[in-house]
């Protein structure tokens, strides 16, 4: 194969890219300034070389851990729980969380498998010895986000942690993803305790 | 030829599709289970609302391309989101159990009826907390009896007796064989297992429906979940995800 073709069915395999589009974004950057096209490739490279897991929280991060677990300015007695690390993002942006994160594997989900032990929980309950006195539930509204928060929920109530779940206005089985930052920002102060 | 479908159904699974969509598992009340896909769902709210949760009980309507394709999910109108369920882990735990079931035993398209009356019954049933063990033992009977695989319980498969001190299930057969028959050659494949007489008596009752007569010790109600899982699981070719879900569960100390 061509290195132009190569390059249209690599990027055909992105989300959201199809065979017309791949081409398009080939021509663009042959028709861009070799500079760029180096700095685009060097970048793709970087990323795939530097960013890892944070140990801590698993927010993806250049460092280990990451920028916002080694913030001095951040509470470190509330902890936001996610099921991706878009969606901590999507909170990021709202500036509303002071807290730092935990990033999960995922939700629970009986009927595809992923029960405690794949979501590694575990992990979460390590984090919980140091002095955390909040922890903040930021799963979808799906079933599989209520009981992941429900889990949640139950293995911390003996240790007298608050756990609190983010407010309804998430539209129901709505993804923090594709939610305004308006939207999420209220849903986080109007959070309620389980 | 497309055709356009209005009927209920009760939401089984849903997988994200692309960036946006989402395909959708319905069991309807008259078609069997449907994969439809409902287009931008994930995205936006405009549509299809809440109503593509998992145990959702909804009105559709789909445009139906036939079979191997994936129905098209026009409209949804909530009937009951359970959202009672869905406040309880355990609830959770044993609805996709009930649903896990459904799926292993019905096919795309099967006539699922009877199925899709006994969920909705189940599910509204665990919007008043989670089961006991005998009504999901009862459920699990009332899938295999009516995908056509209820075990025979009530007399030995060989010389048809209904009184022997000691019995084994046999899993080829679909059914138990008593002790004299077995010393002779039948049900003595590899796959049997003995049956104690008091799980015998507890699947019996609960296989007739009705109340249980008796108050079956912990490891005769232990057996029998045993017993009917194995039989479950040689049907279905593979262990149930939502099964192995309550063992982690009650792992930790939570049922
Ligand atoms: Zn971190
Ligand atoms: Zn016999």
């Amino acid at each position: 194969m061509d290195a132009m073709s190569r390059l249209i069915s690599l990027l055909k395999q992105l989300p959201g890219v199809g065979e017309k589009t791949a081409t398009r974004l080939v021509f663009h950057i042959l028709s861009s300034s070799r500079d760029y096209g180096h700095a685009l490739a060097q970048s793709v490279a970087d990323v795939v070389e530097r960013v890892r897991p944070c140990k801590q929280c698993g927010n993806l991060s250049e460092t280990s851990p990451c920028r916002i677990c080694t913030d001095p300015k951040r509470d470190p007695t509330v902890i936001c729980v996610v099921e991706k690390v878009q969606d901590l993002l999507a909170i990021e942006n709202t500036h509303e969380h002071r807290g730092l994160y935990h990033v999960l594997p995922g939700t629970l989900s009986p009927l595809e498998g992923r029960g405690p032990e794949q979501i590694r929980i575990h992990e979460l309950l390590d984090r919980l010895e140091k002095d955390v006195v909040e922890i903040i539930v930021a799963t979808s509204s799906s079933v599989e986000g209520e009981a992941t928060a429900l889990y949640i929920k139950k293995l911390v109530d003996s240790r007298g942690i608050r756990v609190s779940r983010i407010a309804s206005g998430i539209p129901v089985g709505g993804e923090l993803e594709y939610t305004d930052r308006g939207t999420i920002g209220r849903a986080l102060s109007g959070r309620r305790e389980m | 030829m497309p055709r356009r479908i209005h009927t209920d159904a009760i939401v089984l699974l849903r997988h994200e599709l692309g960036e946006s969509d989402r395909i959708v598992t319905l069991l309807t009340c008259d078609q069997g289970i449907l994969r439809t896909v409902a287009p931008a769902a994930r995205r936006s709210k405009r549509r299809f609302g809440g109503c593509l949760e998992l145990f959702a009980r909804i009105e559709v309507s789909l445009v139906d391309l036939g079979a191997g394709k994936l129905a098209r999910l026009e409209e949804a109108v909530l009937r009951d989101s359970h959202e009672a369920v869905k406040s309880d882990l355990l609830a959770i735990a044993h609805a996709s159990y009930l649903t896990e079931l459904i799926l292993v035993f019905w096919k795309e398209r099967d006539e699922a009826g009877q199925a899709h009356r006994l969920l909705g019954d189940a599910l509204s049933r665990l919007d008043r907390g989670p089961m006991s063990t005998q009504e999901i033992r009862r459920f699990e009977l009332d899938v295999l009896a009516l995908a056509g695989f209820a075990p025979s319980l009530d007399a030995c498969l060989g010389c048809g007796t209904n009184n022997a001190r000691q019995w084994v299930f046999d899993h080829d057969r679909g059914g138990i064989v008593c002790q004299s028959c077995l010393t002779q050659g039948v049900g003595s494949g590899p796959r049997n297992e003995p049956v104690t007489p008091s799980v015998l008596r507890l699947l019996r009752e609960l296989q007739k429906g009705g109340r249980v007569s008796f108050e079956a010790a912990p490891q005769t109600r232990g057996a029998a979940r045993a017993l009917l899982g194995r039989i479950i699981q040689g049907y279905a070719g593979r262990p149930l995800r939502a099964r192995e879900f309550l063992r982690q569960l009650a792992g930790k100390g939570s049922g």
